[in-house]
């Protein structure tokens, strides 16, 4: 593990250097002053090493180059990049460590340090070290020794034990006189202990008495308890009848619920699946349908469009047409009219010709003239030419005018086609279309918000009918259950199940009486009020096997066909004051029940009191309104009656059920509002659903509409731009047109003026013939010339129409074409508006198809919610019943409940008891005698501590815990001592060890160092009462101790005493700082040998100026000042 | 051989050898000297007290001394100031 690098910055005397070291020995060198020795403290630094006093610095940022913040120390070894940096501030200085490029605390460079075995107390030797070590006494040398054998180590464990005997050694003395306490208190103890078990023994006697008197108690209350638990067996068996009717109506409720449960679920399985499926279908369709209507719409839109373009084409053709014709019927008078100019042109010429040579033969005297003549005639042709050119490209001028022209007036046509306000028309129409949307929209809104208000009310009117319904029929269980007995119910129950025919019901469901009559009627009806009425005696019959066949009890049946009663009532009898009427007379029933009221009844009298009814003894059997009967017989019932009367709850049971029936019916009138409401809040939805549709699709148009607004406006911008493009045009053409008019007239100037120089010439050519025949000859020319110009003229005007005629042709072709695209989009929309009505009539088709099925499908739904709400009756029925069962399995429930409490307060008492029973248990008299001659003798005693006993025990206890403890800590003295032992003696072994081995290596060193002798030494028996001593004898001279040698003798022996250390305990790199400077030059080439030998095994960074030093080094790094004072250094190999 | 501490052998002159150096480097008349072919031929001892005298001139101001790459040439810059 060689250093490799080290990295200043701002270190010390260094401002920035890098000091790259090689394996060996390296030797720094430089004058003094240069920063030599900052290189070993940059060491020293960067591994914390020592202190800034070791650094050679007053405090840590003095090792910061002057004027800088900080300072920068890496050090790189194998595989170690080590990095300290210390930085200045105004509060002090902060201490940064780096290991491999990460921060690091202090513990993990001593780390570091350890793992690199650098100790670095021997292996970097400063400058005053050496002076240092032959200047210390000779303890102070032999705790070097101690610090290198590792005494501390022992001394440290020494000291431990001894704090530990010492502890011990306390805990001792503090037991014994817990020992001596607790013995006192142990004897004091005893007394109290006696005369308390004494007492404990009576107490205890007192509470076997009073056991044995409790076990009495107990015998008694176990009588108890079985006689409850037989009634309560008794009560258990009555409900598990009870319970096993409920089961079977439990399971009679599952199958009927499952059953309507499977209705329920077709019918939603219809309307999750193909009433969906048909009604998404019909959403469908009709938006198909819709969107169809709608493209019909806008077709239509569109052809009545192209026929009002068509329309406007068809004009601008017809006029086209017509112009043509006109142009046509102009042309052809342009070529009569030139066909007759050129016949009369020729005739002009040839009669011209023959005059010119009639002429030329008069003139030859007057050739000069007439040459003359000749050259301002063809002047005045060429002029005429020239017009005749300028006249030219003057009609082509007004010929790419009128271009121009019809161009524009193409355009302007175009600009007027393009109809912006029929858009702008339309937005604002479809605005106001969506304006009443949306108005229409707020008010469905409006509506469903009322309907959803009216949903919620109905809804909550029939939650509040069946909880009315749900009170009602509990209400009506409990009087059910009051009344019937098992058998009528079990009969009813049978009815209402279907499985018994022709049974009316119990004779008291058959009618109704006046409240202040129920009492009597129920006392006069007694049993047979739960008769039960049937049809004949066959449903009798049935119905009494049914009953055996389902062990259902026994019941009472009237056959209303063999009821055989004929009643002659005396009616004078009611005249009797107190005679209220004959109990049969008082019953509101179905006249063919009568019969039975008869038979019940008899001649039964009601009357108000029972005075009243003494008067009728042995005539009549009478009853009294508060329930007292005076049979026929003279045999009396009466007394306190609790109103329970039987006919009034049956007739409530009657009124209940009325109710009920009166609710459900309310209730299904407001179930069939609430579908109304419903279907109508739905029909809405579908209504508002369709106008957002509406609206939507509004809006689209109206977007699209404003997306063809732009698009004209761009359209009509840019023919803006053309035409002004061709009015410029236009204008150029102009003013191009006025120049050459300009030029044509000063031309005609011209040829007047020749015209007039001719006249002068001819006139000096004056001659009759001549006069005459030029004056025929100029007015053939003039004739001639006019005939030109009018044929010039005419030839114009003809090139002008053929060219008008060809635009006018391409303008008809144009239009034919634009024509033909009309009617091919006119035939296009027409057929698209045929094939979307042939649509619509097929969806429409399918349409009626989805409805029908829709219908039958709700037919359907109907019949099977028809079916369902019959089970769901059927349901109900046994829910009664199984309220009724409920009500009374409850009742017993209660009756066991109570029994049970009786019997568990019973059970919990004689469990509180925790006794056993002896055998030979003494008799209560004798228990009762014998307690009350203890609790005489336990009076006797005085203050009595009880807790004495326990306290013996626990200071018993206590006192053989402390002296086994005391035991305990004896053992761990002994075993302490034993140990302290050991450790001084490893401690002496550890130290003697390390010192023969020193002070061998230290022998051969001085040896090979100074040419002589040497040893180290103790001065007493006990090494750690000694110094240590050096001793040293020179070659042939006596022996000398450390303390009489010279100075280069001390640091010879001192740096022997130093490597053989380093030899004891090696190290991956040394570091001297100028340990040679007190030697004398033969001592430093040997001591550079020496390290040079030694420098095979670790690397060696000597500082020195000695030159032999140097001479033994591989490489020599040398400091020296640069330009700015600051170290600089530079590097050489010497092998 | 006897060593003795009391008979110290005469210590080298480095005085005496950093004048000699530097007069025989500007007896060399160049302004920018390198070391190594200052040096070369010379033995070991020659080329440290050389190394020695040149790092005492530089630090008096004598001259200076530029490295690239350590323990390769040394150029020495003689300083025209230098007395």
């Amino acid at each position: 593990m060689f250093i490799r690098k080290i990295k200043l910055r701002n270190f010390k005397s260094f401002k920035k250097a890098e000091i790259e070291f090689r394996d060996n020995f390296t030797v720094i060198t430089g004058p003094n002053g240069s920063g030599k020795s900052n290189i070993i403290d940059s060491i020293l630094f960067c591994f914390g090493i020592s202190s800034s006093k070791t650094l050679r610095a007053d405090k840590l940022t003095d090792l910061i180059k002057h004027g800088q913040k900080e300072a920068e120390v890496t050090i790189e070894l194998d595989g170690y990049i080590v990095r300290r940096r210390v930085k200045k501030t105004d509060k002090g200085y902060y201490s940064y460590y780096y290991i491999n490029g990460k921060s690091v605390s202090y513990s993990d460079i001593e780390r570091l340090i350890e793992k690199l075995g650098l100790n670095t107390e021997y292996n970097i030797v400063m400058q005053g070290d050496v002076t240092r070590v032959a200047e210390m006494t000779p303890i102070q040398r032999r705790k070097i020794i101690e610090d290198i054998a590792g005494i501390s180590e022992f001394e440290e464990k020494k000291e431990k034990a001894l704090e530990e005997l010492e502890e011990v050694k306390r805990n001792i003395e503090k037991v014994e006189i817990t020992i001596k306490e607790v013995d006192d208190r142990l004897s004091q103890l005893k007394v109290e202990r006696e005369e308390a078990i004494k007492y404990k023994n009576l107490v205890e006697e007192r509470e076997l008495l009073l056991n044995y008197k409790r076990i009495h108690e107990y015998l008694r209350l176990v009588n108890t308890a079985n006689s409850l638990r037989k009634r309560l067996e008794e009560l258990n068996e009555e409900r598990d009848q009870i319970l096993k009717a409920i089961t079977d109506i439990n399971s009679r409720l599952v199958n009927l619920n499952e059953e309507v449960k499977e209705i329920v679920d077709r019918i939603e399985s219809f309307k999750d699946s193909r009433l969906k499926r048909i009604n998404e279908e019909i959403n469908v369709v009709s938006n198909e349908i819709s969107g169809l209507k709608k493209l019909i719409s806008l077709f239509s839109s569109e052809v009545e469009d192209l026929n009002r373009e068509k329309e406007k084409t068809l004009i601008s053709l017809q006029r086209a047409e017509e112009e043509i014709k006109r142009i046509n019927e102009e042309l052809r008078d342009i070529d009569v009219k030139m066909e007759s100019l050129e016949n009369i042109l020729n005739e002009k010429i040839s009669y011209l010709n023959a005059l010119k040579i009639k002429y030329d033969e008069i003139t030859s005297r007057f050739r000069a003239q007439r040459e003359e003549l000749e050259s301002k005639l063809n002047l005045l042709n060429e002029l005429k030419e020239k017009r005749t050119s300028l006249l030219k490209e003057r009609e082509k001028i007004l010929e790419g005018l009128r271009r121009i022209g019809m161009e524009i007036d193409d355009m302007e046509l175009s600009r007027e086609k393009i109809d912006l306000s029929r858009i702008f028309d339309e937005i604002a129409e479809d605005e106001r279309n969506l304006a009443i949307l949306k108005n229409e929209m707020d008010k469905l809104k409006l509506k469903l918000f009322e309907i959803d208000g009216e949903i919620f009310k109905l809804r909550d009117e029939i939650a509040k009918i069946d909880k009315e319904i749900r009170e009602k029929e509990i209400e009506l269980a409990k009087v059910s259950a009051i009344q019937k007995p098992r058998a009528v119910e079990v009969v009813l129950k049978a009815k209402e199940e279907g499985k018994l025919e022709g049974i009316y019901g119990t004779v008291s469901q058959l009618c109704s009486v006046d409240e202040k009559y129920a009492l009597a009627l129920e006392i006069a009806g007694g049993n047979a009020l739960n008769f039960i009425v049937v049809e004949d005696e066959d449903k009798a019959i049935r119905a009494v096997k049914y009953l055996k066949d389902v062990d259902g009890g026994r019941a009472s049946f009237i056959p209303l066909n063999r009821i055989n009663i004929s009643l002659n009532l005396d009616k004078s009898v009611l005249s009797v004051e107190g005679v209220i009427d004959y109990a049969v007379n008082l019953i509101e029933c179905d006249r063919k029940f009568r019969k039975v009221f008869e038979l019940v009844y008899k001649d039964a009298l009601v009357v108000e009191d029972i005075d009243t009814a003494k008067k009728f003894m042995n005539k009549f059997r009478v009853v009294t309104l508060d329930g007292d009967l005076i049979e026929k017989s003279g045999v009396i019932t009466g007394g306190s009656i609790k109103k329970k009367a039987t006919l009034g709850l049956f007739d409530r049971e009657r009124r209940l059920r009325e109710d009920i029936e009166n609710l459900k019916r309310s209730r299904s009138e407001l179930e069939s509002k609430l579908s109304e409401v419903e279907l109508e809040r739905k029909d809405l939805e579908k209504r508002i659903e369709k106008l957002n549709e509406d609206i939507t699709s509004l809006k689209s148009k109206i977007s699209t509409s404003g997306a063809k607004v732009d698009e004209f406006s761009k359209l009509l911008k840019d023919i803006e731009e053309k035409l002004k493009e061709k009015r410029r045009e236009a204008e150029i053409l102009n003013s191009k047109a006025l120049e050459v008019e300009e030029e044509i007239n000063k031309i005609e100037e011209n040829i007047r003026c020749i015209e007039r120089e001719v006249k002068e010439l001819e006139s000096k050519l004056k001659d009759d013939r001549i006069v005459k025949l030029n004056t025929k000859i100029e007015e053939i020319r003039g004739e001639i010339e006019r005939l030109k110009d009018l044929k010039s003229v005419l030839s114009s005007k003809q090139s002008s129409l053929v060219a008008k005629r060809e635009q006018l042709i391409k303008a008809i072709e144009e239009y034919k074409s634009s024509l033909n695209d009309l009617e091919k989009k006119i035939t296009e929309r027409l057929n698209g508006i045929e094939d979307a009505k042939a649509k619509i009539l097929e969806l429409e088709r399918r349409l009626e198809s989805l409805r029908e099925e829709e219908r039958r499908i709700n037919k359907e739904v109907g019949d099977l919610r028809e079916k369902r709400d019959e089970l769901l009756k059927e349901i109900d029925k046994l829910e009664k019943e199984k309220s009724q069962k409920t009500l009374a399995e409850k009742l017993l429930e209660e009756r066991i409940k109570d029994l049970k409490e009786k019997l568990a307060d019973v059970e919990k008492t004689l469990e509180s008891y925790d006794i056993e029973i002896p055998k030979d248990l003494p008799s209560l008299e004798y228990v009762e005698r014998k307690l009350l001659q203890v609790e005489e003798e336990l009076k006797s005693f005085g203050e009595i501590n009880m807790k004495a006993i326990q306290e013996y025990e626990d200071v018993k206890k206590r006192l053989d815990e402390l002296i086994e403890k005391k035991k305990t800590l004896e053992r761990e003295r002994k075993e302490i001592i034993e140990k302290i032992k050991r450790i001084e003696k490893m401690k002496k072994e550890a130290f003697l060890s390390t010192f023969n081995s020193i002070n061998e290596k230290f022998k051969e060193i001085v040896k090979e160092l100074a040419d002589g002798e040497g040893e180290i030494y103790l001065d007493k028996d006990d090494p750690f009462q000694s110094g240590l001593h050096i001793r040293f004898k020179p070659f042939g001279k006596p022996i000398q101790r450390l303390e009489a040698m010279s100075g280069g003798e001390k640091s010879l022996l001192t740096l022997a005493f130093i490597f053989a250390i380093q030899r004891y305990k090696p190290a991956p790199f040394y570091a001297f700082d100028e340990v040679d400077m007190f030697l004398d030059g033969v001592n430093v080439g040997r001591l550079a040998k020496m390290i040079k030998k030694l420098s095979k095994d670790a690397q060696f960074i000597v500082v020195s100026l000695r030159k032999p030093m140097l001479q033994e080094a591989d490489h020599v790094i040398g400091v020296t000042r640069g330009g700015e004072e600051e170290s600089i250094v530079t590097a050489i190999q010497l092998r | 051989r006897i060593v003795s501490f009391e008979n110290v052998p005469h210590e080298e002159d480095v005085e005496e050898k950093i004048v000699e150096v530097y007069k025989s480097l500007l007896s060399l008349g160049m302004k920018e000297i390198s070391f190594l072919n200052l040096v070369r031929g010379f033995d070991k001892p020659k080329k440290v007290t050389y190394y020695i005298s040149i790092l005492h001139l530089a630090y008096r101001k004598k001259l200076k001394v530029e490295q690239e790459k350590p323990y390769e040439d040394i150029r020495v810059i003689l300083n025209e100031r230098g007395d």
